[in-house]
């Protein structure tokens, strides 16, 4: 008697929860929708960041032209029907290049960032889960790697490995993780000093499981908003070394490259100088916006007044 | 103040140390004998081990680190393996340009950021708040060198009322090279004006909202003075340490702006340096580069101490 008692209980606590996971998980979806409906800005970063992305999967099939095809006869020509873009010094369509550029802007923001977060994170979690000594040595290596400007420090990597795009996606990874040590150590700090943490150690956990089942999962939200704010970083650092000509070789389409092998022309077909550059800072716009907005969502105590 | 200087130098000359070793085997990890790497592989033995005795390169690393950096103490950062010249009065000759070009960058982005974010904490909520941080924002998101290429099409190109590139030594011809310097000091300081407005707005709000200065208006003084003697002062402090670390990235950012304009800067001989795989020199610049930093970096942690005395006491 006792024990259905007990099973009908335990019953009941799981139709509860069944219930409240229901309950929760369309009042997310709906908080989604007022949340998005209500910041209008995040909501811009989210359809340029999706437009972005779509373009970059479907460029071999909505390019208008070949972006490797050269046509001297129509070289730098203005924007027409035919070249809505106009085309460039060797008589490439510019539009099916930026089409195109988006891969590559795309890979380089995810690997670069990629290895930033993989290498980074890990290294912040155990910084500010150790404290003492394994976190002052971390992060004075991670000082020392912050003391470099960005560019220079890509550069100084690119100068060893060899310009390339695969290296220049490395050098911005490596310039990266500094970043996101700093993000995961603070709030890592933070979260090593509460009572879950403190139980599953007295409850014999490890420590690579107490960082890695416990305590990372509460600073997701953090590494998030950083891993999408620091896309933009990496695309115009990326943007900037194929400026440069220390990244992807021609006739790879990249955005900085375009614009450098356009500065030649620009007084002719000012096209080719405008087009890949509005493409930079729009995707950067896009997911700064999108950076923000998933901030206020994670964190309604930073949601502005 | 004295101690929390003293501890903060011997933190900073720390991370210069770590930097030094970093840039030093940053390049020897690069593959290949560097003798060959650096004169080509038809190189008879007998030269070869000269240049081994003479660059100390059969010492042990250890001791050829030490040695670089005993002679980098004194002034003397090597030769250049393609123009053969001084590395120290090629870095010498440069850094003015490269000064020059940071400092008016920073004086626009200044003079821009600042009052834009004063007026639009002061009219948070009015169009123009929404005008100010729409700009911001654009210029957040604009790489500075479109804005070069875009500024050089419009005021060099087409309307022609200024150089397209180049540099003039400001005591050869000041108006010369004043008339360079205006783009790209535009085209780095519009992206940094940007980040400061965004910065000094926040913390304008932050500060307008405080019971001091509801006190300060109560007691009847001037919008003026609440604003600019009791608000910005103490909104200065945050905004300091942006631009302190926003001259960092001013640096990075100049490199290629001053390869775009053939500005002969730093930066442009960091690029000169890597296209001509000339080692040595790449070595130095970025050094500089770090150790400016560094310094930059001591200085702002200095004044943020000097205008709040509690960080001191941490």
């Amino acid at each position: 008697m006792a024990q259905t008692r007990e099973s009908e209980a335990l019953s009941k606590t799981h139709q509860m929860t069944g219930a409240e996971f229901e309950y929760t998980w369309n009042e997310w979806f709906r908080r989604q929708i007022t949340f998005w409906r209500n910041n209008k800005m995040a909501l811009v970063g989210l359809i340029i960041v999706t437009t972005v992305v779509v373009v970059a999967i479907l460029a071999p099939v909505i390019a208008p032209h070949d972006p490797f095809e050269r046509n001297m006869a129509n070289r730098i020509a203005s924007p027409s029907m035919e070249h809505p873009f106009g085309t460039d010094s060797i008589g490439r369509d510019t539009l099916s290049r930026v089409m195109y550029g988006a891969r590559i802007s795309l890979m380089v923001g995810f690997i670069s960032v990629g290895i930033a977060t993989i290498i980074g994170v890990p290294l912040g979690l155990l910084a500010g889960y150790s404290g003492g000594r394994v976190d002052s040595f971390i992060m004075r290596i991670m000082d020392t790697l912050i003391t470099f400007p960005d560019i220079v420090l890509a550069i100084a990597i690119l100068a060893i490995l060899g310009p390339s795009i695969f290296n220049a996606m490395i050098a911005i990874g490596i310039v990266y993780i500094p970043i996101f040590a700093r993000t995961a150590r603070a709030p890592t700090m933070g979260e090593s000093n509460r009572e879950y943490v403190e139980a599953a150690r007295a409850l014999g956990s490890s420590v690579s499981r107490v960082v890695f089942r416990h305590v990372a999962p509460n600073i997701l939200s953090i590494v998030i908003v950083r891993i999408t704010v620091s896309f933009s970083y990496a695309i115009l650092a990326e943007a900037a070394l194929s400026f440069l000509g220390l990244s992807a070789s021609p006739p790879t389409p990249t955005w900085g490259r375009m614009l450098n092998e356009g500065r030649g022309f620009m007084e002719l077909a000012p096209s080719v100088a405008i087009f890949p550059g509005l493409a930079i800072a729009i995707t950067v716009l896009g997911f700064n916006l999108l950076g923000d907005g998933l901030r206020d969502l994670f964190d309604p105590r930073q949601r502005k007044a | 103040m004295l101690r929390y200087i003293i501890r903060r130098l011997i933190q900073a000359v720390g991370v210069l140390i770590l930097v030094s070793i970093l840039v030093f085997f940053l390049v020897r990890l690069i593959p290949g004998d560097p003798i060959r790497l650096l004169l080509g592989e038809d190189l008879s033995p007998t030269v070869e081990q000269q240049l081994i005795q003479k660059w100390g390169l059969d010492a042990p690393l250890y001791e050829q680190y030490f040695l670089w950096m005993f002679n980098i103490v004194q002034g003397d950062f090597g030769q250049s393996i393609r123009t053969q010249e001084q590395i120290a009065s090629l870095i010498g000759s440069r850094i003015l340009p490269t000064m020059m070009l940071s400092a008016g960058a920073m004086l626009i982005a200044v003079c821009v950021g600042i009052p834009a974010g004063v007026v639009a904490a002061y009219k948070a909520k009015t169009g123009w708040d929404h005008i100010a941080m729409f700009f911001a924002l654009i210029g957040l998101c604009v790489p500075h060198f479109w804005l070069a290429l875009l500024l050089m099409l419009a005021f060099s190109l087409n309307l022609g009322w200024f150089p397209v590139s180049g540099y003039t030594s400001p005591f050869v011809d000041p108006v010369g090279a004043l008339r360079h310097l205006i783009l790209p000091c535009l085209a780095l300081g519009i992206g940094l004006a940007a980040s400061i407005s965004r910065m000094t707005r926040s913390t304008m709000l932050d500060v307008l909202s405080q019971d001091y200065i509801r006190t300060a208006r109560a007691k009847g003084l001037s919008e003026r003075v609440t604003v600019f003697g009791h608000a910005l002062k103490n909104a200065m402090l945050p905004t300091i340490t942006v631009i302190g670390l926003q001259l960092g990235f001013l640096l990075g950012g100049a490199v290629v702006i001053e390869e775009l304009f053939s500005y002969p800067g730093i930066g442009q001989l960091l690029i000169f340096a890597i296209s001509n795989r000339d080692y040595p020199l790449v070595q130095s610049v970025v050094l500089v580069f770090a150790s400016v930093f560094v310094m930059i970096n001591l200085l702002v942690d200095i004044s943020y101490a000097y205008f709040d005395p509690r960080i001191r006491y941490e």
